[in-house]
């Protein structure tokens, strides 16, 4: 497998005024060909301005500024500032939180897939609509025509939500980016838009960056985990080896803290004491040192390297030995 | 056919727009039959009457005058007799412009009126909302400055002072236009501008807040995110969603250039409507000033109307409730 996006010592910083806050510190990440990479953390933890930066969606008090931001071989820093069309939409799809708040109320249905479609394939309008059609029912929408008529508000949230991930891969885009997609929906309606992602996978070979709050939900479906915490990623490994194995003591404590559905026993639950920190007051030392259990006073005065081995790194200095 | 059954075999639009039209007709009624009572009784409230001018009619004359126009009939019969007449489309006889009925006075200042009005509504949106448009998609750039100055000088300065401005610039000194009268079509011009210059400003200053309101909606960032062109994003998704404080303005702006082209009218020397209201209301015209008033009360109903549609239209989430 080869990596589909290169991320490599990336910052943001929002300039506010005189002074500036860095949201995103020094980020390296891999996005693998045909992979759901879940992207996990708390608010304010820097995920979305991560993959915002990657389809130049940031406002423009944002500053970017990276060692190297590749697509398939495309420098993306270089090609959004000349052509973000060339991107957004056409090679890198995004859909957000809240599909009822994405879609446009004044719009059809109809409209909103087959504009993005002629604008990015130079075809026709039937060959649009037809397109359109093709989209819906690929997102198992019920009664495709139908739904092309509609308006947004007449339809359900969970259809919504798929007809804004039909959207977002009517041009065949490679990679999906899905910023919090199923936040808004209810717990079955969640599973169905993780299985619909799933079957966009396995069916197209599309690559999947999901972003969310939510370690259960990555867990039914990454196969590969980035922790971020205040901007930087502690820890990066495949699923399995962060939820059985976390080396971050972030990592674990996301980890207690999320209730099992079903199996053993009901345990106790356990919130991780404090607020993770706002940007702007990070500097010295692990930002996550002030909350962790694990911590020295070394953890306070230097930011921790990031140690890599056996396809799987994190950033801490008392990582969690290997359980027996 | 019963008429039931044929509102069940129609499209949900078309049931809609159907109720639209007739609760709208029949509120419409009530508000003309409201303020033909309301002005009726005022008019007859204010002291003095149609014949008692400077020089006094002899008694014996005037007795015939006032017995010709039922002027001596209790006031409720009065008013009875007028609405009666109205409801057949006759406005009365003028009381102080003799031989012309008020039908025939509107008949000829009305098209002036018109004339100028329309155009003023037509410079005030083909200007202003474009301008607000552009003002917000380049926030704080060379175009939102000038159009900032624009709104607040169309807002600061009202008619009476830059119509006379105009004249005296654009005729006296440039010699572009005619400083008055109305006899081609070029003369409309500044008359126009006079009128449409408040409205203008509004129009400007809602579109472009409506504009930046609905620019950082998700909605318009997911549009981005399609990679639609800047163009598509403006008017195709942000538009609709900015434009109805725009469109529950026209209301207003329509009263506005109404009453303003009373000022206006006099200024440029145009006989139009605007005349015969101050004219009328001096002399105690009763028929005349009623006439008027009920034609702007028909007039902006009318325009009320036609926005509330063009709600409906643009907006599909209304047409359901």
């Amino acid at each position: 497998m080869s990596a589909i996006l290169t991320i490599e010592h990336l910052n943001i910083e929002y300039e506010t005024g005189a002074s500036s806050v860095k949201v995103v510190r020094d980020v390296s990440l891999q996005i693998e060909e045909g992979s759901i990479t879940g992207v996990v953390g708390e608010s304010g933890s820097g995920k979305s301005s991560l993959f915002r930066a990657a389809i130049g969606l940031l406002p423009p008090s944002a500053r970017v500024e990276a060692k190297q931001l590749q697509f398939n071989g495309v420098d993306l820093i270089q090609q959004l500032r000349r052509n973000p069309r060339a991107i957004r939409g056409r090679r890198i799809g995004m859909v957000f939180q809240d599909a009822t708040a994405s879609l446009n109320p004044y719009l059809r249905i109809g409209t909103q897939l087959a504009e993005s479609a002629a604008e990015h394939l130079n075809i026709s309008k039937t060959a649009a609509r037809e397109r359109a059609l093709d989209a819906l029912a690929e997102v198992a929408v019920p009664d495709p025509p139908g739904v092309l008529r509609r308006f947004p508000h007449e339809l359900s949230g969970g259809q919504r939500q798929r007809v804004a991930i039909a959207i977002a891969l009517i041009a065949n885009p490679e990679l999906l980016v899905a910023d919090e997609p199923t936040t808004a929906l209810d717990p079955i309606l969640q599973l169905q838009i993780i299985q619909l992602l799933k079957s966009l996978r396995a069916r197209r070979g599309l690559s999947i960056v999901l972003i969310s709050h939510d370690l259960g939900l990555v867990a039914a479906c990454a196969d590969r985990v980035a922790v971020l915490y205040a901007g930087r990623v502690v820890e990066e490994a495949d699923a399995r080896a962060i939820f059985t194995n976390p080396r971050h003591p972030y990592t674990r404590a996301l980890l207690t803290s999320i209730a099992p559905l079903r199996g053993e026993r009901p345990r106790r639950l356990c919130a991780i004491d404090g607020h993770p920190p706002s940007p702007a007051s990070v500097d010295a030392g692990c930002a996550f040192a002030p909350r962790c259990s694990n911590a020295t006073d070394e953890c306070s005065l230097q930011i921790p390297v990031v140690e890599s081995s056996g396809g799987r790194r994190h950033a801490c200095l008392h990582p969690i030995g290997d359980r027996p | 056919m019963d008429p039931a059954r044929i509102i069940g075999k129609m499209t949900p639009a078309a049931r809609f727009w159907i109720r639209f039209a007739a609760r709208r007709a029949a509120r419409a009624l009530i508000v003309i039959f409201i303020v033909a009572a309301a002005s009726f009784f005022l008019l007859r409230a204010a002291p003095g009457g149609p014949f008692s001018g400077d020089r006094a009619l002899p008694p014996s004359i005037l007795r015939i005058v006032e017995e010709r126009y039922r002027l001596n009939d209790p006031i409720y019969l009065q008013f009875f007799h007028y609405l009666q007449n109205l409801l057949r489309g006759d406005l009365g006889p003028s009381f102080r412009n003799a031989d012309f009925t008020v039908q025939d006075l509107i008949a000829i200042g009305l098209p002036k009126t018109a004339a100028i009005g329309a155009c003023a509504l037509l410079f005030a949106i083909g200007i202003g909302l474009p301008l607000g448009v552009a003002a917000a998609a380049r926030r704080s750039g060379a175009i939102d400055r000038i159009a900032g100055g624009i709104a607040v000088a169309g807002l600061a300065v009202p008619n009476f002072v830059l119509g006379p401005f105009l004249v005296m610039f654009f005729s006296l000194i440039l010699h572009w236009f005619e400083p008055g009268g109305l006899e081609a079509p070029a003369d409309l011009v500044l008359p126009a501008v006079a009128l449409g210059m408040g409205p203008l400003a509004v129009i400007l200053r809602l579109a472009r807040a409506g504009m930046l309101d609905v620019l950082s909606l998700d909605y318009i960032q997911f549009a981005r995110a399609k990679g639609l062109r800047e163009r598509t994003i403006l008017f195709r998704h942000a538009l609709p969603g900015a434009i109805s404080p725009v469109l529950t303005y026209l209301g207003p702006a329509c009263a506005a250039i109404l009453a303003g082209s009373l000022v206006v009218e006099s200024i440029f020397s145009i006989p139009g409507i605007g005349g015969y209201v101050v004219r009328g209301a001096a002399n105690r015209d009763y028929p005349l000033v009623m006439g008027v008033v009920l034609l702007g009360t028909a007039f902006l109903v009318i325009m009320n109307t036609i926005v509330d549609a063009l709600y409906a239209a643009i907006d599909p989430r209304i047409r359901r409730s």
